[in-house]
């Protein structure tokens, strides 16, 4: 017997999850040539995309299901609780179970559904087509969730009201003047904007301020949190996440892997985007087929809402001072965060073309260009990128 | 069928001109690219993720970005190089004769 075609034949990654992180690890493990069985395990069926959810209503898989069944991938969609943990050198557990969707913890918190799995996504979808022009729609919390729904409901040519808190919500992602300006943005779209927090919800109203207003259709999005489940069975080390080491392997464990939302890593903070995600893969794809590591890109995000584009590169918690670029008409275009030893961390931008490029070119370089060149809406990305060269 | 573009001059490396169908007679937009390598390449302008212009996207040595959601494709293949695109782009020919670009459509 061939003892090279036993061990390949023995070879074996099951991956729990199959949202960006565990589908793009499995297209990085085809494409690196990996060469034993991947099992890609999720009970909500075919993989799909999730940034679309919120944003458009829908579903849009990553691939057909003639593109796993051609290169061997075996799609399980019975629920796995409790997967067995590895013992030999070639066979991997990968962890990718994502988020799960905050509960609303007021009374009547059951009379609002939530947007997070494709199939609450098209639950929505069909409330809004089903329902009456103008019907009455509360979005509680106006997260990226809540703000891209809002937008999406009023497409759907419903009359929302957004339940927020805060008047600058994401102020710790976006930046306060920038968190500040897009919800600003919201009632010049027609939404109406609440800043008060929902106290109570019933079958077709919601009370904020002591004021009860109805509703025919109400969401709650109120933030995700890492859904550990699975490791927690396994006894897992968990803290706001399974907490990894840099090539994702799970604290203790050397045949266990996690990624994307369910992972962070020991001393970060716990990464919740789509790109963040594929960074994970790729680095697991490289720890599985023992090839070097690919390195991490600095944050990247994107949200849509009422025709505008928005882009978040780095980390603002990480800024103590902003600088503002304001367009020609006074429309501020980004908002820039330094660090307290004046690098550049974090920049937030609104249709801002190739300035995110520039910008994590830049970040990923470790360098930052003047504060002048930060502010003056004339200089465009190539040269703000090519001004960090000098 | 080839479409004379013009000057290659036009085109500046590092940066793409948009070839709009109803001018070149071609099935779709097409996107010119000078790469950093300093070859033109020509892909379909949009992008196979969702709707935006490749041309817009930013040029980094014989790839490009979609300015939209950072797919990236290379100029040589098509081949789409990470999320979110799964599916490639198309390629054209394109040629420098006598300084004037030639599309094949």
């Amino acid at each position: 017997m061939d003892n090279s075609n036993s061990i390949s034949s023995m070879a074996r990654v099951q991956i729990v999850g199959a949202g960006v992180a565990g589908f793009t690890l499995t297209r990085e493990l085809i494409q690196r040539g990996y060469r034993g069985e991947i099992v890609l395990c999720d009970p909500q069926g075919l993989p799909y995309d999730r940034p679309p959810l919120s944003k458009a209503l829908r579903r849009e898989y990553f691939m057909p299901a003639s593109w796993y069944a051609e290169h061997g991938v075996q799609l399980r969609t019975e629920a796995i609780n409790d997967p067995a943990l590895p013992e030999a050198a070639d066979e991997w557990l990968v962890l990718a179970t994502g988020s799960r969707a905050k509960k609303l913890t007021v009374p009547g918190a059951e009379h609002a559904l939530s947007l997070h799995t494709a199939d609450e996504a098209e639950l929505i979808a069909r409330r809004l087509d089903q329902g009456m022009f103008a019907m009455p729609v509360a979005i509680i919390g106006a997260g990226l969730v809540g703000a891209e729904f809002a937008s999406a409901a009023r497409q759907a040519g419903a009359q929302v009201t957004l339940y927020s808190a805060s008047s600058a919500p994401l102020a710790r992602v976006l930046g306060e003047e920038m968190a500040r300006e897009l919800h600003a943005a919201h009632r010049r779209n027609g939404v109406t904007c609440v800043d008060a927090a929902v106290t109570e919800v019933g079958p077709d109203y919601v009370v904020a301020a002591g004021q009860r207003h109805e509703a025919a259709l109400i969401v709650a999005a109120v933030g995700a949190e890492a859904d550990t489940t699975v490791a927690e069975g396994l006894g897992l080390v968990v803290d706001d996440g399974i907490l990894v080491d840099d090539a994702q392997r799970v604290i203790g464990q050397q045949q266990v892997l996690a990624i994307g939302d369910a992972a962070r890593r020991v001393d970060h903070p716990r990464a919740v985007h789509w790109e963040a995600a594929m960074d994970d893969a790729a680095i697991a794809a490289a720890v599985i087929t023992g090839q070097p590591a690919p390195s991490r890109k600095v944050d990247w995000f994107w949200s849509d809402r009422h025709d505008a584009h928005v882009e978040v590169v780095g980390d603002f918690t990480r800024a103590s001072s902003h600088i503002s670029r304001l367009g020609r008409r006074g429309n501020l275009e980004a908002v820039f965060g330094l660090d307290s030893a004046g690098n550049l961390v974090a920049a937030s931008m609104v249709d801002g073309g190739l300035l995110s490029k520039a910008l994590r070119r830049l970040m990923d370089a470790g360098v930052t260009p003047t504060a002048e060149q930060l502010a003056d809406p004339s200089v465009g990305p190539r040269e703000l990128a090519k001004a960090g060269r000098s | 069928m080839s479409y004379q573009v013009g000057p290659a001059e036009q085109i500046p490396e590092g940066e793409a001109l948009l070839v709009d169908s109803s001018d070149s007679g071609a099935a779709e937009d097409i996107a010119i690219f000078h790469a950093e390598d300093g070859n033109f390449y020509a892909l379909q302008d949009e992008c196979t993720h969702e709707t935006a212009s490749l041309a817009d996207g930013w040029i980094d040595g014989t790839e490009v970005e979609c300015p939209l959601h950072s797919a990236s494709f290379c100029l040589k293949t098509g081949k789409a190089l990470c999320m979110p695109a799964t599916v490639d782009a198309r390629t054209y020919k394109v040629e420098v004769v006598d300084g004037q670009l030639e599309l094949d459509i």
